[in-house]
């Protein structure tokens, strides 16, 4: 039954329950949730001058454009991911454990230097037409800067998201399901479409999900490659168009779109429970072994996709720096790495520590309300970059304005040309992404380490730093080198509000890349591809210990 | 510092509902004298826990207050912190910090000059020679004993124990029961626990609190216990009745 409190007695317990945390914990969500208020803000001042010209003649081909990217890299990414998280998880074959870590790397390589690598090895005039000639085979080569071609790069660099998800799901299924399935006679092909498949669809779905974000905040590849998409269409409404108000109507029917997806997904997930008891068991004890025709045929389609997704790619960079190696590695080079790491470094720490401040300061404050706000704050995974960019650009204006109008201050030198509005960017950004593992590694440490600490006399903050933090070393650390690969690749953003004179490697590749000098991206994007590689071996390790 | 035969516990009125549906207390009056031992007693989900956590300060009552050693720490416009309460908690999981050894558990909440009266705990709570052990490398009933001398040794005003006995074998159990009674009377300590078997509280407890659906159904000394005309009492005790006949008479001589 429930109580019945009278108005006044409400208020009270809401004052008692008020605490210093809840109060930190409102102005810390609200002021990352900045970008959101500016876009819901600035949808009543009207549309610019020239959204009658978007929406007449760019508009359709913005969502017709960014609709087939959707689909088709979305279903090769499936056709990429999916059979070879199968086949590692149920199957024993050469290479297996090779592939099994080999599979995640593309991931290591943004899609826009992709997207220069394969223009390079297959467009005109590129390797392959060259090997074609000196092999007496005729020039031969594949036109990549169309819409297919950047289907098939997107794909290709994002596939590990849905590798991922149904690794998890299908190395977890339960050996008694699968025993119980053999028992009944159902062969392996009909067990796949029968059973492992749909318990795995919520997880495929949500790795999906994250590839089609991912395509919907590419920049650097659409650009290259010509095709005008929302985000190219963004940033062309605000760059070359000069029309702030219209780009943020645009970002907010981007905002719509992802929130459709995002339903969808959620609609897909349902509440069926796929959890299945007797997890891990089958990955290690009941893989089965191969015939002599699938023992060339798996690994085959194992092996493509790393082979297209990082093997050529890097050839292909590994090719072109030949030629700029000794021009290019001065000491400019090693200026700029030292700027990409430590921007890198200072935007992971300050998102990890806020992510701890949104972890625990929820947990110290008896309102309610506190813990659903910290949700809002996380949503800058699924906003694409661009809009994130258009939106503070907006919003600092505004500050600026204000500062000017009601105190005489000129803030704005303070503003644009520090990296102040770049590192909240990728705060707002890449939260969730540090949010995630910490959170749940925080769930499972519990709370009644922390309780019994409180009991033993200490305050919250002596009980943070002497007894949660230290038993969420290995989460911290992997959301700081998460967050650090993600700004290390982060392009969009970056071009947008970086100060003048900052340069990174995500930078200057695109710059050079831009300015029709691809062949001398490679050096600065096989730097950016060895940091990130090593970053993930680190994290990949350190998830297993964590296990 | 507490009055003989003066509360050193207070509840009135403790309303806790979840999730504004349910209530997991209603209305729960309860004092609890100084030095005394008291057990709360009743089935799964009927309140116990909840009890314990709001007088400890880990929950927030919807009605009512809580005072401790004659102070409100509790109320509809109060609520002091649980670190600031001068209460100590045993969980039902120990809760021992898994990074840190016996010793430095021990001495987790102490200053620099309480930690010789910290060591002297050990001794006492026979955990001798296992100082420099990680939780992971004790028994269930050496963790326990850890729990507890780590809440000892901040001096706490009132002992709060959540199902102190679960977790351990029947002859753990008994004997960790006898200690318990032997400390909170050795250092003069109110000490309440939650238990759900009867026999926990006829050994060890002087009071006994019957809770069910969330709310008060007696209180009493254990001695009367097989007095009580209180129908569900008595159901609840017509399973170990002789059992229980035989435990006080054994404490009786004893």
């Amino acid at each position: 039954m429930a109580i019945k409190l009278s108005v006044i007695d409400r208020t009270k317990l809401f004052i008692r329950d008020t605490n210093r945390w809840s109060l930190l914990t409102v102005a810390i969500v609200c002021i990352i949730c900045i970008p959101l208020f500016t876009i819901i803000g600035n949808l009543s001042g009207g549309v610019g001058e020239m959204w009658s010209h978007v929406a007449e003649y760019l508009l359709i081909d913005y969502l017709s454009n960014s609709f087939v990217l959707l689909i088709g890299t979305g279903i090769l990414a499936l056709l990429f991911g999916v059979p070879a998280a199968w086949f590692i998880s149920n199957y024993d074959f050469p290479f297996r454990n090779a592939l099994n870590w080999l599979l995640y790397i593309p991931l290591a390589i943004p899609s826009y230097i992709m997207s220069y690598a394969y223009v390079g090895m297959f467009g005109h005039g590129g390797s392959l037409e060259k090997l074609g000639n000196a092999l007496g085979f005729g020039g031969f080569n594949i036109s990549m800067m169309n819409i297919w071609g950047l289907m098939f790069v997107l794909s290709i660099s994002l596939y590990p998201y849905v590798f991922a998800s149904s690794r998890v799901m299908f190395s977890s299924a339960s050996g008694s399901i699968k025993e119980s399935a053999e028992l009944l006679g159902i062969s392996h092909k009909r067990y796949f479409w029968k059973i492992a498949l749909p318990v795995a669809s919520p997880a495929i779905f949500g790795g999906l999900f994250l590839v089609l974000m991912e395509v919907l905040n590419d920049y650097g590849a659409a650009k290259y490659y010509g095709i005008n998409t929302f985000t190219t269409g963004i940033f062309r409404t605000w760059t070359a168009l000069e029309d702030l108000q219209t780009a943020i109507y645009l970002a907010f029917i981007l905002v719509v779109l992802v929130l459709i997806l995002m339903s969808i997904n959620k609609a897909i997930r349902g509440r069926k429970s796929y959890v299945t008891p007797d997890l891990a068991q089958t990955d290690i004890q009941r893989r089965k072994p191969i015939g002599s025709f699938q023992k060339v045929g798996i690994p085959i389609i194992c092996a493509l996709p790393f082979v297209l997704g990082f093997l050529l790619p890097v050839l292909q960079l590994g090719y072109w720096a030949t030629f700029h190696l000794h021009e290019q590695l001065s000491t400019d080079f090693l200026w700029i790495s030292t700027q990409s790491l430590f921007i890198a470094v200072i935007a992971s720490l300050i998102t990890v520590s806020v992510t701890v401040m949104l972890v625990f300061f929820p947990k110290w404050s008896p309102q309610k309300f506190t813990k659903s706000l910290i949700k809002l704050s996380t949503v800058g995974y699924i906003i694409p970059g661009a809009v994130i960019g258009i939106t503070l650009v907006a919003s600092s204006g505004f500050f600026v304005r204000s500062f000017n109008d009601w105190f005489g201050l000129e803030i704005g030198y303070l503003i644009y040309s520090g990296l102040f509005l770049l590192l909240f960017a990728y705060l707002f950004r890449f939260l969730a992404v540090a949010y995630n593992p910490i959170e749940a590694h925080s769930l499972r440490v519990g709370s009644n380490l922390a309780e019994s600490a409180y009991m033993l006399g200490k305050s919250r903050i002596r009980t943070l730093f002497n007894i949660e933090l230290p038993l969420l070393k290995s989460s911290l650390v992997s959301g700081f080198l998460i967050v650090f690969i993600d700004v290390m690749k982060e392009l969009p953003l970056t071009l947008l509000l970086k100060p003048y004179q900052l340069q990174t490697l995500a930078i200057k590749a695109y710059e050079y890349a831009d300015d029709e000098r691809v062949s001398e991206a490679a050096i600065t994007s096989l730097i950016l591809i060895l940091i990130v590689c090593a970053t993930m071996f680190i994290v990949t390790k350190l998830s297993n210990d964590q296990k | 510092m507490t009055k003989n035969n003066a509360p050193i516990l207070e509840v009135s009125g403790l309303t806790k509902s979840f999730d504004q549906t349910e209530r997991a207390l209603h209305g729960v009056d309860y004092q609890l004298k100084a030095g005394k031992v008291c057990a709360v007693v009743g089935e799964s989900g009927c309140g116990k826990t909840t009890l314990l956590r709001l007088i400890a300060g880990l929950e927030v009552p919807e009605q009512g207050s809580i005072q401790i050693d004659g102070e409100v720490v509790s109320s509809t416009s109060i609520s002091k912190p649980a670190h600031k309460r001068k209460v100590g908690m045993v969980f039902q999981d120990y809760a021992l910090f898994p990074h840190l050894t016996v010793e430095e558990n021990i001495r987790f909440g102490v200053s620099k000059s309480e930690i010789e009266s910290a060591d002297k705990l050990i001794k006492l709570i026979k955990l001798s020679g296992k100082e420099k052990k990680y939780p992971h490398e004790l028994s269930s009933g050496q963790k326990q004993r850890v729990a507890i001398a780590r809440t000892l040794a901040v001096k706490p005003d009132l002992l709060l124990l959540d199902e102190p006995f679960s977790n351990l074998d029947l002859i753990t159990k008994s004997t960790l029961r006898k200690e318990i009674r032997k400390i909170a009377k050795l250092l003069s300590i109110s000490v309440m626990f939650v238990t759900h078997d009867i026999y926990d509280a006829i050994d060890i407890a002087d009071e006994v609190v019957f809770l069910q659906n969330g709310e008060l159904l007696l209180s009493c000394d254990t001695s009367d216990l097989l007095n009580q005309d209180e129908e569900k009492v008595r159901m609840y005790l017509e399973q170990i009745q002789t059992q229980a006949r035989h435990l006080l008479s054994l404490k009786g001589n004893g």
